[in-house]
C-alpha cells in the first residue's frame, strides 16, 4: 500500500507530461489532417493547395503591418476564447459571449459619447469599466436563472444573445441615434477621439489603416491572470472542482452555486473587452454595422486551445492568420475564401478527435500500469 | 455528457462558419499586372455578387469594360463585404494595398471610411456609387439623378392610369434621398395630366424603412383601397410588399433601381409597368473609362437620363399593350429627350 501512495504523484506527474506532449502531437497532426482535407477541397477547385497555403502565409506575416494584423485580428478573439474558457472550467457553456459584448459595447457607447468631460485618462479606463460593467450584467442574468431556477444556460444565453442584437438596434435608431444630418447610415455619434483606444500603430511606425492596439497586450496579460485565477487562487480551484466533478466538489464543502455566479461574471468580464478593439481601434462610434460572431468564435478558439490560456492565445493567433488569409485568398487565386472557413471547421473538429484520442489512450495506459502496480503490490507484500 | 459535448463541439464549427461567414468569393486570376494597362479592384457590398440587385450592376459594368479591352481581366480583383458589413474599410484597404490604380467600392455605407483612407493611398484613385464622401483629389462620387429616371415612369404612370389617381410609396423620409424619387415622380405625373392625384405614404425614418415589407405592403394596399390603380415605389427591400398587394389588389406596380419584372414572380410580373433603372453599371464603366484615360473626375459625377445613368425598364413582359404599349414608350422617349435638352427641368424636392 505504501507503495502505491509514494508512487502517485510521480505517476501523475508523467502521465501529465505525456499527456501535454500527446496533446502537441495532436494538434500537430490535426493540423496537418485538416490541411490535407483542405488541399483536396483547393485541388477540387482546381487550385495549387500548396500556393494557397502559401499565399495565407504570405498575407499573413509578409510585412510587419501583415503581422501586426493578425495580432489585431487576434485581439477580440482571445477575450471570447477566454470568456468561454473560465465558464467551460466550471463545467458551463457560455454560448453567449455574442450577447454579452454586444451589450458591452453598447454600454461602452453610452460612456464614450456622455462621459465626454473627462480627461482622455479617465476616460477610456470608464469606457472600458462600463463595457465590462455591461457584460458583466448581461452574464449575471442567466448565471442566476441558473443557479436559482436550473434554467439551463446554453438556452439562456442564446435568448439573451437575440435580445441584445435587439436592443442595440433599438439604441442606434432611437436614443443614440447620429445627429449628423447627412448620414444615411445607422449609427451613433462619433466618439470623441480621447475615448479612442491607444492606438500602437503609430509608435511602431505601421500604417494607420492598422487598428493595433493597447488591448492587444491586455489580452495577453488577461491570459496570465486567468491561468493564474484558475490554477493559483482558491476560487480557480473551486471553479475546476465543479467542473470535474460537482458531486465531489459539493461533498468538499464548495458552495456550487455561489462558484457558478462567481465565474460566469467573470467570463461576463472577459467578454466585454471583445468587441472593443472593433468599438475603440477602429470605428469610433457603434453602428449598426459592428462585427459579430466574435463570441462563436471565441466556442472554437477555447477548443482549440483547450481552454487553457496558452492554447487559446495560440488558436485566436492561428484564426488570426486564417483570416487574414482571407483576403490573400480573394485578391490571388481564384477560390471562394469560404475555403478557409472550411479549414477551420475541419481543423476545429480533427483537433477535437485528435485530443480525446489521446486522452483515451493516456488514460488507458494509466489503468494498464496501475493494474501492473496493483498486480505486483501483493508480491511485494 | 460525452454525447454532449460532441453536440456543442459540431455546434462551435457550425457557429464559427455562420461567424466568420458571409465572407467573400473573391474571384480573381492570380498573378499581377500585365502589360501596362490599369488594374481595377472592387469592393462590394452587402449581399455581394449575385444579388440581383446593387452589386450586380456593378459587375456588369466591369465586365463591359473588360469586354471593352479597356481593363484586363487578370488585372481585376474584387472582395465582398461580410454580412453585418464591419469589414467594408478592411477590403477598401486590402485593395489599396495592392495598388490598384482604381477601387470601386459598391454603396453609400463605403463614404466615410474612404474618406478616412483616401489620403493614405494618394496614387490610388476611389470611386464610391451612392457616395457621399468628402472632397479629395482622389476620391469620387457616383451619384444619379433619380429624380430624371422617376419622372418618366410617373408620365407612364399618369397615361397608364384610369382611375386618375397614384401612389407613391417611399422607404426612409427626411434625408432628402427618397423625395427626389418623390418629386420627380409627381412631376412626371402633372406634366401628362395635372389634374390626377398623387397619394405619397413613406414607411419610417430610418434605415429600417428600407426591409419593412408588411408596412410596405399594409401602406400599398390602403393606397390601392384610397383608389389608386398604379402605384411607384422607392423603398428598397420593403418594395416586395407593394408587389404582393398588387396582386391582392389587382393593381398595377412600379419598380425600381433594376429590372424588377426580371426578378419577381410570374402573377407579379404580369402587373409591373415598368422599373425605374439606375445604371450602375453606367457608373462604374465611366470611372474605369475615366481611370483608363487619365482623366479621373474628383468631387461628384452625376448620371442622368444624358449620361444614360437613369432610364425605364423595357422587358419581354412589359413590351406589349396590357402593360407599356408602343404609344407610351414613344411618347415617353419624347419626354426623355425633352429633358436632355433642358426643355423640361425637373425639380429634385417635392413641391411644399
Amino acid at each position: 500500500m505504501a507503495t502505491a501512495v509514494s508512487g502517485a504523484p510521480k505517476r501523475s506527474r508523467s502521465s501529465r507530461l505525456e499527456l501535454i506532449g500527446g496533446q502537441i502531437l495532436a494538434f500537430v497532426g490535426a493540423a496537418l489532417f485538416a490541411g490535407v482535407i483542405g488541399g483536396i477541397i483547393i485541388v477540387l477547385y482546381g487550385e495549387n493547395p500548396l500556393f494557397v497555403y502559401a499565399t495565407v502565409l504570405n498575407y499573413a506575416t509578409a510585412r510587419p503591418e501583415d503581422i501586426a494584423q493578425v495580432a489585431e485580428n487576434a485581439t477580440p478573439l482571445i477575450f471570447s476564447g477566454l470568456a468561454v474558457a473560465v465558464a467551460f472550467k466550471a463545467g458551463m457553456f457560455n454560448i453567449g459571449v455574442e450577447g454579452q459584448y454586444i451589450i458591452g459595447m453598447l454600454t461602452a457607447a453610452i460612456a464614450a459619447l456622455y462621459l465626454d468631460r473627462l480627461p482622455g485618462v479617465l476616460l477610456v479606463p470608464a469606457v472600458v469599466l462600463s463595457a465590462v460593467l455591461g457584460a458583466a450584467a448581461w452574464a449575471a442574468i442567466p448565471a442566476i436563472l441558473k443557479v436559482k431556477t436550473g434554467a439551463h444556460e446554453v438556452v439562456t444565453t442564446i435568448m439573451m444573445n437575440g435580445i441584445a442584437i435587439s436592443l442595440v438596434a433599438w439604441a442606434i435608431l432611437n436614443p443614440l441615434k447620429s445627429t449628423g444630418e447627412q448620414s444615411v447610415d445607422l449609427r451613433t455619434n462619433l466618439f470623441p477621439g480621447k475615448a479612442l483606444m491607444p492606438s500602437l500603430a503609430e509608435p511602431l511606425g505601421l500604417p494607420s489603416s492598422v487598428h493595433l492596439t493597447l488591448l492587444f497586450p491586455i489580452a495577453l496579460l488577461a491570459c496570465a491572470l486567468v491561468w493564474f485565477f484558475l490554477y493559483r487562487t482558491r476560487l480557480g480551484y473551486e471553479v475546476r472542482a465543479v467542473g470535474s466533478s460537482s458531486g465531489s466538489a459539493e461533498a468538499g464543502g464548495i458552495s456550487i452555486g455561489a462558484a457558478q455566479i462567481k465565474v460566469f461574471l467573470i467570463s461576463g468580464v472577459l467578454a466585454g473587452f471583445v468587441g472593443l478593439n472593433h468599438l475603440l481601434g477602429d470605428k469610433g462610434y457603434l453602428g449598426n454595422n459592428y462585427e459579430v460572431g466574435l463570441g462563436f468564435a471565441g466556442i472554437a478558439v477555447a477548443f482549440l486551445g483547450r481552454n487553457h490560456p496558452v492554447g487559446i492565445a495560440l488558436s485566436a493567433l492561428l484564426i488570426g492568420v486564417l483570416i487574414r488569409g482571407e483576403d490573400g485568398i480573394a485578391l490571388s487565386t481564384e477560390l471562394p475564401t469560404e475555403v478557409l472557413i472550411i479549414l477551420q471547421g475541419v481543423l476545429i473538429l480533427s483537433v477535437v478527435v485528435a485530443y480525446e484520442l489521446v486522452r483515451r489512450t493516456v488514460a488507458r495506459r494509466q489503468l494498464r500500469e496501475e493494474a501492473v502496480v496493483e498486480a505486483a503490490a501483493p508480491a511485494e507484500a | 455528457m460525452r454525447s454532449g459535448k460532441w453536440l456543442v463541439v459540431v455546434l462551435a464549427a457550425g457557429l464559427l462558419a455562420s461567424a466568420c461567414g458571409g465572407g467573400s468569393p473573391g474571384e480573381s486570376p492570380g498573378g499581377g499586372g500585365s502589360g501596362g494597362g490599369i488594374r481595377v479592384g472592387l469592393a462590394y457590398d452587402v449581399g455581394g455578387v449575385g444579388d440581383k440587385s446593387f452589386n450586380d450592376a456593378a459587375n456588369r459594368g466591369l465586365q463591359q469594360a473588360i469586354d471593352e479591352g479597356i481593363v484586363d481581366e487578370d488585372d481585376t480583383e474584387f472582395i465582398e463585404a461580410n454580412a453585418s458589413g464591419s469589414d467594408r474599410d478592411d477590403n477598401v484597404i486590402a485593395l489599396a494595398d495592392e495598388g490598384f490604380d482604381l477601387v470601386v467600392a459598391v454603396g453609400f455605407a463605403f463614404s466615410e471610411g474612404i474618406d478616412k483612407i483616401a489620403s493614405d493611398y494618394p496614387d490610388v484613385n476611389f470611386a464610391v456609387v451612392d457616395g457621399f464622401a468628402k472632397e479629395a483629389p482622389n476620391v469620387s462620387n457616383l451619384v444619379f439623378k433619380e429624380e430624371e429616371g422617376s419622372f418618366l415612369v410617373g408620365a407612364a404612370a399618369a397615361m397608364k392610369s384610369e382611375a386618375g389617381t397614384v401612389g407613391f410609396l417611399g422607404g426612409q423620409q427626411g434625408t432628402g434621398l427618397i423625395e427626389k424619387f418623390e418629386a420627380g415622380y409627381t412631376a412626371g405625373v402633372q406634366e401628362v395630366d395635372p389634374n390626377i392625384e398623387v397619394l405619397v405614404e413613406y414607411i419610417g425614418d430610418s434605415t429600417a424603412a428600407f426591409v419593412d415589407p408588411t408596412k410596405g405592403e399594409a401602406l400599398s394596399s390602403k393606397m390601392y383601397d384610397d383608389g389608386a390603380d398604379i402605384i411607384y415605389h422607392a423603398a428598397g427591400g420593403s418594395g416586395a410588399g407593394l408587389f404582393k398587394a398588387a396582386v391582392e389588389k389587382d393593381g398595377l406596380a412600379i419598380g425600381v433601381d433594376s429590372d424588377q419584372s426580371l426578378t419577381a414572380s410570374s402573377e407579379q410580373r404580369k402587373l409591373i409597368l415598368t422599373s425605374m433603372l439606375k445604371r450602375v453599371d453606367t457608373a462604374v464603366f465611366e470611372a474605369i473609362q475615366q481611370v483608363a484615360e487619365d482623366s479621373f473626375r474628383k468631387g461628384f459625377q452625376t448620371f442622368g437620363l444624358a449620361e444614360d445613368g437613369v432610364d425605364y425598364a423595357v422587358n419581354k413582359y412589359n413590351d406589349n399593350p396590357q402593360l407599356l404599349s408602343q404609344e407610351i414608350q414613344d411618347e415617353l422617349d419624347a419626354l426623355k429627350q425633352d429633358i436632355i435638352d433642358g426643355k423640361i427641368k425637373v425639380p429634385t424636392e417635392p413641391a411644399a
